[in-house]
C-alpha cells in the first residue's frame, strides 16, 4: 500500500492496517532543517520544494502539508509582516485598527498577490511530485484566527464582550477572504485544507465565546470545502475538553473528517466525543524539541495505545517545533510502524 | 448618599463585571466622598480583581473576562492615580516580566503584570520579543526581586534556560528570584532550567510572587 492509501482507508471507512502518520504542520520546520530561512524560502520555488522533499527523504510522513506558509491571507489584505529568519511570518501591523475599519476592508484579489502565487506554485510543485504516493494539504487559517490578526488578538477579545455586532461582521470578511483561498485551492485541485483555529485555542476563549464566534464560520468554510469533494481537516490549540466537550460541538456543527488535537487533551476521551472523526495527535511538541529520539518513541507509543488503531493518525499536538532534531521526528514515524 | 463601603463594593463590582464606565464613575464618586484614592483602589478595584483572577482560575472566567475587567480597573485607576498619597503606597516588591525573545505572545504576561499590580507590585513591564541581554541588565540596573519570564511557544521556551544561565554567569542569579509562564511551560519544566517557581496561570503567579517574597 502507498502510504497515501493508508489515509485514504482511514478517512473513508476510519480502518487500515497501520496507523498513517501526519506531521500535521511540518513545514517551517523542514525549511530550516534544510537550511533555509524563511525569508529564502520566498525566492525559488524548486529550492523551496526541494527543502521539503529532502526531509520527507528522512522522515516518511504518510501526509504532509505543502503550503505551510498559513497566514499568507494577513499579507494580502494589507497588514505589515515581518519575515523571522525562521519559523512564521509574524504579522506587525494591524490593519482594523478601530472597528470602524470592518467596512473599509476588501476582499483582495488572491490570484495577484506575490506571496499567495509562490506559496501555490511551491504547493504544485510538491504536490506534483509527491502526490501519488503521499497525501497532501493546504494549510490555512480559520476565520477567527485571521480575525484576530487583522485587529489584533487582545482587542478582537475584548471587542468579542463589548461590540459583539462589529466582530461578526468583521468574521464575515475573513470568512469571504478565505473562500477566496478555497476557491484557488479547488482551482488547483488540491485535496484537502487543514482549517487552523488557534486564536480559538481553550485555554484562550470560554464555550459560549466559542460557539459564538468561532464555529459557526468554521463550519462555512468546512461545508463549503466539502461541496468542492475536499478533505476537511481542522486543528485547534489548547485543551477543547475543560469546562466543555468542545470537541462535540465541533463534530456536531463543524463535521470536519478529521480533528487534530492538541497534547493537552486526553486522546481517549477525544475518541469518544468525536466518535464518527478521525483523531489525529498528539506528541508532545516540547518533547520533539527537547527530548531524545527514545523518548519521543515512548510518548508515540502512549498515543497509539490510548487512542487505539482505529480512527487514529499519528501525529504531533501541532506544528513541530523549529529546531527540532529529525531523529527526533522520525522516531514518531517508526513508534507508528513498531 | 452611599456609605464608603457600598461606594468600594460597588467599584469593585464594576471591575468583577468588566463595567469601564460604572468604574469611572464610582472613582468619581469615591474622591467626592473624600474616600482615600489608595483606599479605593486596594479595597475596591484590587479586590475586585482578586475575585476576576479567583474566577479565572476556577474557570468560570476566561481571558477575554479578565481583559475587559483589567480595562475596567485601568480606568477607575486612571481616575484615582493624581490623588494618590505616595507616601502611603506601600510598594511590597518589583516585578520584572517579559516574554523571551522570539516570541510575540504577550497576552498571558499582560495578564499577570495587571495581576499584580492589583495586588501592590511594582512591575517593570519589559514588553514581548525581549532580548536576553536586555532582561540581564534590567535585572542589573533596577536590582528586582522577581524576574519574570513568558513564552507560549515550544520553540521559545529553551530562552528562559538561556536566560538563567546567563544571569548565572553575571553574578545575578543569587539575587533574586526567577520565575516562568506561559502555555508550553510546566512545573517539570521550571524545576530543570532552575527557576525558582512556575506559575499555572496569572492568579497562581501572584501568589506565587507572594510566597517567595514572603519574609522567612
Amino acid at each position: 500500500m502507498l502510504p497515501r492509501e493508508h489515509l485514504e482507508a482511514i478517512l473513508k471507512s476510519g480502518k487500515t492496517d497501520v496507523v498513517p502518520v501526519m506531521p500535521p504542520f511540518q513545514g517551517f520546520w523542514a525549511l530550516d532543517v534544510a537550511g533555509l530561512t524563511t525569508p529564502q524560502s520566498f525566492k525559488d520555488v524548486s529550492k523551496t520544494a526541494s527543502a521539503q522533499l529532502k526531509v520527507l527523504e528522512q522522515c516518511t510522513f504518510d501526509g504532509i502539508e505543502v503550503l505551510w506558509d498559513w497566514l499568507v491571507p494577513v499579507e494580502a489584505l494589507g497588514c505589515k509582516v515581518d519575515f523571522p529568519e525562521k519559523g512564521n511570518p509574524i504579522t506587525s501591523e494591524n490593519i482594523v485598527k478601530s472597528l470602524e475599519d470592518v467596512d473599509k476592508l476588501e476582499v483582495p484579489d488572491i490570484r495577484k498577490h506575490a506571496r499567495t502565487v509562490f506559496d501555490y506554485e511551491v504547493a504544485e510543485a510538491l504536490r506534483d511530485k509527491i502526490g501519488r504516493q503521499h497525501f497532501t494539504y493546504i494549510t490555512m487559517p480559520s476565520p477567527f484566527t485571521l480575525a484576530g490578526e487583522l485587529r489584533g488578538v487582545e482587542s478582537l477579545l475584548v471587542d468579542m464582550m463589548l461590540n459583539p455586532a462589529d466582530v461578526h461582521r468583521l468574521l464575515k470578511f475573513t470568512t469571504e477572504v478565505l473562500l477566496e483561498y478555497l476557491d484557488l485551492t479547488v482551482e488547483k485541485g488540491f485535496e484537502a485544507v487543514f482549517w487552523c483555529d488557534p486564536t480559538a485555542s481553550g485555554d484562550l476563549i470560554s464555550p459560549d465565546q466559542f460557539k459564538e464566534f468561532s464555529l459557526p464560520y468554521l463550519k462555512v468554510l468546512s461545508q463549503k470545502t466539502k461541496e468542492k469533494n475536499l478533505w476537511v481537516l481542522v486543528h485547534i490549540c489548547g485543551d477543547l475538553l475543560k469546562g466543555a466537550d468542545r470537541l462535540k460541538m465541533i463534530q456536531d456543527e463543524v463535521k470536519p473528517h478529521l480533528m487534530s488535537v492538541d497534547t493537552a487533551v486526553d486522546l481517549l476521551q477525544a475518541k469518544q466525543s468525536m466518535d464518527a472523526t478521525i483523531i489525529l495527535g498528539n506528541v508532545s511538541t516540547t518533547a520533539l524539541l527537547q527530548d531524545t529520539p527514545e523518548k519521543v518513541y515512548e510518548l508515540s507509543i502512549d498515543c497509539v495505545k490510548k487512542a487505539g488503531e482505529d480512527r487514529f493518525v499519528l501525529g504531533a499536538g501541532c506544528d513541530i517545533p523549529v529546531g527540532s532534531p529529525p531523529e527526533n521526528v522520525s522516531a514518531m514515524i517508526k513508534a507508528a510502524r513498531a | 448618599m452611599p456609605s464608603k463601603n457600598e461606594i468600594l463594593a460597588k467599584l469593585s463590582e464594576c471591575v468583577i463585571k468588566g463595567d469601564v464606565e460604572g468604574c469611572k464613575k464610582w472613582a468619581k464618586t469615591a474622591l467626592e466622598n473624600n474616600i482615600e484614592a489608595n483606599e479605593a483602589i486596594a479595597n475596591g478595584c484590587a479586590e475586585g480583581m482578586k475575585i476576576v483572577g479567583d474566577k479565572f482560575e476556577k474557570g468560570e472566567y476566561y481571558v477575554p473576562h479578565v481583559l475587559l475587567s483589567a480595562q475596567a480597573m485601568m480606568a477607575a485607576i486612571e481616575i484615582l492615580k493624581p490623588y494618590v498619597k505616595v507616601e502611603k503606597s506601600e510598594v511590597t516588591g518589583t516585578v520584572v516580566l517579559g516574554v523571551v525573545e522570539g516570541d510575540i505572545h504577550e497576552i498571558g504576561k499582560n495578564l499577570v503584570k495587571t495581576m499584580l499590580e492589583a495586588a501592590g507590585f511594582k512591575v517593570v513591564d519589559l514588553g514581548k520579543d525581549v532580548p536576553l541581554t536586555k532582561i540581564v541588565e534590567t535585572v542589573k540596573e533596577m536590582s528586582p526581586d522577581i524576574v519574570g519570564l513568558s513564552a507560549l511557544m515550544t520553540t521559545t521556551m529553551p530562552n528562559m534556560h538561556k536566560c538563567i544561565e546567563m544571569l548565572e554567569k553575571e553574578g545575578l542569579r543569587d539575587k533574586i528570584k526567577v520565575i516562568i509562564g506561559g502555555a508550553p511551560t510546566s512545573r517539570e519544566f521550571a524545576r530543570k532550567i532552575g527557576a525558582d517557581g512556575w506559575g499555572e496561570d496569572a492568579s497562581a503567579a501572584v501568589n506565587l510572587v507572594k510566597n517567595l517574597l514572603k519574609p522567612k
